[in-house]
């Protein structure tokens, strides 16, 4: 039973005891009100009795009219307490009936009295002795009954105070035994329900998430320990999520970090990569400058001595020689992108721009070539990379021309999330869609040297410039409609 | 605490409201160990309704006595069997012992158990009679050493007449009523229970009237007063099974009417017709002094003793058994 239904029922049982306690006061003290004024009326009707017996004595001594008058009007007022009377007990009933029988014999009595009686003489002593005595045993009845009726009524209103004693006595008692009975059987389970549900949410204070609130009912205190359970439950599903996602941050940070010391050995083992390439460039083109001086020695010396094999022969030793020896410039210059590199300073792109178009006028003006930009913004870079980024890419628009249209060559810029996009447009052979990657490869070609000649080394390194000042090359092209490479710089 | 705990208090809790209850609403009739047996003299009349009942309710029993019932016509010869050792409770009408008290009789009485109006002059109206007055000259009959004696006396000293007016044949109970039927007397002085049989054996030839002159008849329980001192508890014991037989007859009238006709040996029309004038009720009142000393008085003017003053009755009743049964019941001083 709920707590709250049992504090209702204990109130509503409150309130009926309440009631019946005021209901039994009221209708008790009323009902005394009433016994008591029939008891003044039993009174009054037994001095009535008396009354009339003087009054009908004095009547026989003296004869005098004003005497019975005022016999008459005393049995007059005793029959108006007598109608008063309520008769509401066989008892009570049999009293009233008697006095009243009484009373009608003793008029009886007294009306044969006044009869014979009269006004005049003294009446003789043997008559006047048997009125007195016939009167006497009328009014001593009636005195009697009403006695009676008066020692009635004090029974009746005492048994009902007993009755209203014990009425009361039993409400309380037995409100007691219920109040004592609910704190015993329902107080004392909800004071230990509350015991129990104290020491659990202690001992989830504590972190034992694992621990279970006994439900000792379907009380409010059970729905309290039933609200820790589910709370626990939860907690315990929270916890394990949480230590899942700590356990899934740590793997991730642990990856992270091997990410990075991946990344960082990477990096160490690509620099250790640029610098052998750079080393190893380096160290061979000496050999190799010496393989093809004398791979030249020799051709000059011995061409036509030898038969046609060898002179093809010494051909295709220098001209391998002078292939290794461009490729490795060409790596040498690659590995210098990071190992010759200079600290980014505010560039003026359009002095970068204009000093390539020197640099370039020769063939700028060979292929016919007129180069248009628009404004050109200062950024932070290193100018001498930049200006290489720019050289490449105008210089491949050179080579890969369209003989049978003019070369028109366009710098673009605008600005965009923080990046200046630069674009080089021109509007030559094109390139297919399937080579836009392939062409940022180093040494990769799309074309045979004999037509057009080349390591194919030039977008790896602007490709790697252009990455290293933290920005990103792409290309937009279709064959025969020319190229356009956009790549990006941070804004200064 | 355990369950045990709380049964064992609930249950004392119980116990002592029980108690509370029983002293609350007064101690218990206590039977007696012994019922010693008792000898009752009665009147075979409704006025010993009480007996009666008593006896079919089991409020003797329940009293601790047994009875035996015995019937005697007339109260003086109950008086007499009482002092005689033959009964010990005898009942009778107050006459019988004022008669007894001026004979110094060893009688007491210890309760009034019926007050009653019970008495009526039943006429020939051949013979002339038709009131009170009529009966001036005739022969009336009445058992004498009576009550129905000293209410003849009366009723003719109220009408203008003495006892002397009348000649006064004395027709014993329990069939005086027989001599008006057969008219050996003019009247008869009777049990109003008489009326009803009389009058309709003499068909339209009767008339009845009441006898007592407004003056109850005290029926009274009297025994012999060395008797009575030994045997407290006995008297007290009786007064208290009467005193249950009246709350009875209160409380179940048609009942008590139907065990008095039917032990009475009355008709329904008999019993409806005396009914009334019975209250049944244990009493010692002063209004019986009064009366018996009334009575007293009447006897002495009318030379029915050879006394000179009326005996002091308050010797003649013994408030004892009733103020141990019923202290508010004894008002005689």
């Amino acid at each position: 039973m709920k707590i709250r239904t049992q504090l209702l029922l204990g109130a509503a049982l409150f309130g009926i005891v309440l009631l019946v306690l005021a209901a039994s006061v009221f209708t008790t003290t009323t009902e005394l009100g009433r016994l008591d004024r029939q008891v003044a009326l039993a009174d009054r009707i037994g001095i009535g009795a008396h009354d009339l017996n003087y009054l009908a004595n004095e009547y026989l001594l003296y004869g005098e009219p004003q005497q019975a008058e005022r016999w008459e009007a005393r049995y007059a007022s005793l029959g108006d307490d007598l109608a008063n009377l309520s008769a509401e007990t066989p008892a009570r009933q049999a009293l009233v009936t008697a006095i009243t029988e009484d009373r009608l014999r003793l008029k009886s009595v007294f009306d044969g009295i006044a009869a014979d009686r009269g006004p005049g003489a003294p009446l003789d002593p043997a008559v006047l002795q048997v009125s007195w005595s016939r009167l006497g045993v009328q009014t001593q009845g009636i005195a009697y009954d009403a006695s009676r009726l008066s020692v009635l009524l004090h029974d009746e209103a005492d048994r009902l105070k007993s009755f209203n004693t014990l009425l009361v006595a039993a409400l309380l008692g037995a409100f007691a035994v219920v109040l004592f009975v609910n704190y015993v059987v329902v107080g004392r389970h909800t004071l230990q329900s509350i015991s129990t549900v104290l020491a659990g949410t202690a001992a989830i204070g504590r972190g034992d998430l694992d621990h279970t609130i006994a439900v000792t009912g379907d009380d409010e205190v059970g729905e309290l320990s039933c609200a820790f359970n589910r709370m626990t439950a939860d907690l315990r599903t929270v916890t394990a999520s949480r230590a899942e996602l700590e356990r899934e941050m740590v793997e991730r940070q642990r990856a992270e970090e091997a990410l990075k010391e991946y990344a960082e050995n990477l990096q160490r083992s690509n620099e250790d990569l640029e610098r052998f390439a750079y080393v190893s460039s380096h160290d061979l083109q000496e050999p190799l400058r010496s393989i093809v001086s004398f791979s030249q020695l020799i051709d000059r010396r011995y061409r036509g001595r030898l038969d046609a094999d060898a002179d093809e022969y010494l051909d295709f030793i220098v001209e391998g020689g002078n292939r290794m020896q461009a490729l490795i410039l060409d790596l040498l210059a690659y590995s210098r992108v990071n190992t010759t590199r200079q600290a980014f300073s505010p560039t003026d792109t359009a002095d970068v721009l204009a000093s390539v178009e020197r640099s370039l006028d020769a063939r700028l003006r060979e292929a016919g070539a007129a180069i248009t930009h628009d404004p050109m913004p200062v950024v932070l870079a290193d100018p001498l990379q930049l200006e290489q980024v720019f050289a490449n890419l105008i210089s491949n628009a050179i080579k890969f021309r369209r003989l049978d249209v003019p070369l028109r060559i366009h710098v673009g810029v605008r600005r965009a999330d923080g990046f200046w996009e630069f674009s080089v447009s021109d509007n030559g052979i094109g390139i297919a869609p399937e080579y836009f990657d392939r062409i940022f490869v180093i040494f990769q070609r799309l074309h045979t040297k004999e037509t057009y000649p080349g390591t194919g080394i030039g977008l790896a390194i602007v490709k790697r410039i252009v990455e290293r000042h933290g920005g990103r090359i792409r290309v937009e092209s279709s064959p025969g409609e020319g190229s356009t490479f956009f790549f990006t710089l941070p804004t200064a | 605490m355990k369950k045990n705990s709380v049964s064992l208090i609930v249950i004392v809790v119980i116990a002592l409201a029980g108690l509370s209850a029983g002293l609350l609403w007064g101690p218990l009739a206590t039977p007696a160990n012994t019922p010693p047996p008792l000898r009752i003299g009665i009147q075979p009349s409704e006025a010993s309704t009480p007996f009666y009942v008593a006896e079919e309710q089991g409020f003797f029993t329940q009293n601790g006595l047994t009875m035996t019932m015995r019937p005697y016509a007339i109260g003086e010869q109950a008086i007499a069997a009482a002092e005689a050792g033959d009964l010990e409770v005898g009942m009778t009408a107050e006459y019988p012992l004022v008669v007894a008290a001026f004979g110094n009789r060893s009688v007491n009485a210890i309760a009034c158990i019926d007050k009653a109006q019970t008495v009526s002059v039943i006429a020939r109206r051949d013979r002339g009679i038709a009131r009170v007055a009529d009966l001036r000259g005739k022969r009336v009959g009445v058992t004498r050493r009576t009550a129905a004696e000293f209410y003849l006396g009366r009723l003719l000293d109220l009408n203008g007449m003495s006892i002397l007016d009348v000649t006064v044949v004395d027709v014993p109970r329990p069939r005086n009523g027989e001599a008006v039927v057969n008219g050996s007397v003019d009247a008869v002085v009777t049990g109003t229970r008489e009326v009803v049989p009389i009058t309709a054996r003499l068909g339209g030839n009767a008339t009845a009237f009441s006898a007592q002159s407004d003056q109850p008849t005290y029926v009274l329980l009297v025994c012999d007063r060395e008797w009575a001192a030994a045997h407290p508890q006995e008297t007290e014991r009786l007064l208290r099974a009467l005193a249950m037989a009246n709350e009875y007859i209160l409380a179940n009238p048609a009942e008590a009417r139907e065990i008095a006709g039917r032990r009475a040996n009355l008709s329904e029309e008999t019993v409806a017709a005396v009914w009334p004038g019975h209250r049944f009720g244990l009493s010692l009142e002063q209004s019986l002094l009064t009366a018996m000393t009334d009575e007293a008085r009447w006897a002495l003017a009318n030379s029915l003793t050879t006394a000179t003053v009326p005996p002091d009755f308050r010797t003649y009743i013994d408030t004892t058994a009733l103020a141990g049964v019923d202290p508010d019941a004894v008002t005689i001083q």
